[in-house]
């Protein structure tokens, strides 16, 4: 492949650039309707395996806003902030709606993206960060953080009230959900970023991250709420044998040897 | 115990937490290459071992032997130093041992504690290397007040009436938190109390109060009980 194809290709790529707004849009309703859906009925649990996907989507989208300035502490501090944030607006949302439990993951979505702004505003202005981004993408972080712990304790137990969140907590297995959690909000930046990363690289892989996730949850939820765990597993592996694959497909696509002349000819063959 | 006691302890232990952060000696991605002071790995990971382990000391103490609290903060505080300390004698013996470098801090002519001559033994192109003595000290205090903050937490949190398990898990949260605006602030890597960076803390700690006062103050509106939607 000749430089000026590989320069036209480069900039046919660049054009598709999701919008973060999109992305926001899309982290916000499709992971509320997945965890509603999700608590509705153990067989629709794995719905739940959706809401996970899409709240990764969104938060990876949000950690790679940010860390593409290069704040100087790495990728990982950026994703383990947006469940360490989260975890109290969950706990605390899912206090505050014990009469009507349906309110919970909405008064979590807002507590969270109360944190959030607020970590944001002071890393800004407080502790005089020069990144313009900062307040909107920490928003955006724990927002994400605190709909995929939701999305987990729905996929997992099979509802999202303060019982089963307790016996969740009880098990360990929220250990779990903490660190896959944020490990998959963080990996598919830290693994993309370099000079050629591209939002949609980075996001399929973010897909996968997340369809991996269910996987896991689905393991988990056969403890809670037994066989209709094994459909979680099964759309999770699915999806994520899917998303893998387009991820690992991109990457052979962009992957480009370029011979620049430096090493001799020889040397190849 | 009081809601207004508590939301000023978990207040405290934000700023115990903060503070703690910034006396570990983090090298981030240069110091895994010997290249600069420190630990080779990020801030929040190095602080979140020390804080869990004390967490766990911290919630053994709490749970299964009766004595007062301010054993409880200690014996977090003694998890945190010890994981940490172990951390960085390892690091140390991979750098003396594996690398071959010389552990030696190039912020400070001398050690403020062995008084030792560190300018001649940094490497050319490089900002120190290892763990030298005056950080490896700076870094056991550091674990000292994160280790006491995560327990004082996790105390507080259980004398709140969450579930233990829930108060751990929240704790967590808080922790991390508060050691990234820690990282924030220090934007890479820092040596100890000896580093010039060391002198940006206030700013750390005014952040830390309006983060850890705002989780403080809901987490209490919302486990008391007293507004349930």
């Amino acid at each position: 492949m000749t430089v000026s194809s590989c320069n036209a290709k480069a900039e046919a790529v660049e054009e598709k650039k999701i919008s973060n707004n999109l992305i926001m849009a899309l982290g916000i309703v499709v992971p509320l309707i997945g965890i509603y859906l999700a608590s509705t009925n153990s067989l629709f649990a794995f719905l739940g395996g959706i809401a996970i996907i899409f709240a990764t989507l969104w938060g990876a989208n949000g950690v790679r806003t940010v860390a593409k300035y290069g704040i100087g502490t790495g990728v990982p501090s950026v994703g383990m902030v947006a469940l360490g944030a989260a975890v109290a607006a969950v706990v605390v949302g899912i206090y505050f709606a014990s009469k009507t439990v349906l309110l919970a993951p909405v008064l979590a979505l807002i507590f969270a993206l109360l944190t959030g702004l607020l970590i944001g505003l002071s890393a800004r202005y407080i502790l005089k960060m020069n990144i313009p981004v900062m307040v909107r993408s920490m928003t955006e972080i724990c927002g994400a953080g605190s709909l995929l712990i939701l999305a987990h304790v729905t996929t997992i137990t099979g509802s999202f009230d303060l019982l089963h969140l307790k016996s969740l907590s009880e098990t360990g297995i929220v250990l779990l959900v903490f660190i896959i959690g944020a490990l998959s909000i963080l990996h598919p930046y830290n693994a993309c970023l370099g000079a050629d990363e591209r939002q949609g690289r980075t996001l399929k892989l973010s897909l996968a991250t997340g369809s991996a996730q269910v996987i896991l949850a689905g393991i988990a939820s056969l403890y809670f709420i037994g066989l209709p765990g094994m459909l979680t597993l099964l759309f999770g592996a699915l999806a994520w044998f899917v998303t893998y694959s387009m991820f690992v497909r991109t990457s052979f696509e962009e992957g480009i040897v370029m011979n620049t002349g430096l090493i001799p000819e020889v040397e190849h063959k | 115990m009081d809601p207004i006691t508590i939301i000023l302890g978990l207040i405290i232990a934000g700023i115990l937490i903060v503070i703690g952060v910034h006396l570990i000696p983090v090298g981030g991605a240069p110091a895994a290459m010997a290249m600069a002071t420190g630990v080779g790995t990020g801030t929040v990971q190095l602080a979140t071992g020390a804080g869990l382990t004390g967490l766990v000391s911290a919630g053994y103490m709490y749970h299964f032997a009766n004595v007062p609290i301010s054993y409880v903060l200690l014996s977090g505080a003694v998890g945190s130093m010890l994981m940490l300390g172990i951390t960085m004698l390892v690091g140390n013996v991979v750098y003396i041992f594996g690398v071959g470098v010389p552990p030696v801090s190039a912020k400070v002519k001398f050690d403020p504690i062995t008084k030792y001559r560190q300018d001649i033994y940094v490497s050319p192109g490089t900002e120190g290397h290892g763990i030298p003595t005056v950080s490896y000290v700076s870094g056991i205090i550091g674990a000292f007040l994160g280790g006491v903050g995560g327990a004082l937490t996790y105390v507080l949190l259980n004398e709140l009436g969450i579930s233990s398990a829930i108060s751990a898990f929240i704790a967590i949260g808080f922790f991390l938190a508060n050691a990234v605006l820690a990282a924030y602030n220090i934007a890479g890597t820092i040596e100890g109390f000896h580093d010039p960076k060391f002198k940006r803390l206030p700013r750390a700690i005014v952040s830390s109060l309006i983060v850890s006062g705002f989780i403080a103050i809901i987490l209490v509106f919302a486990t008391s009980g007293g507004v349930a939607l």
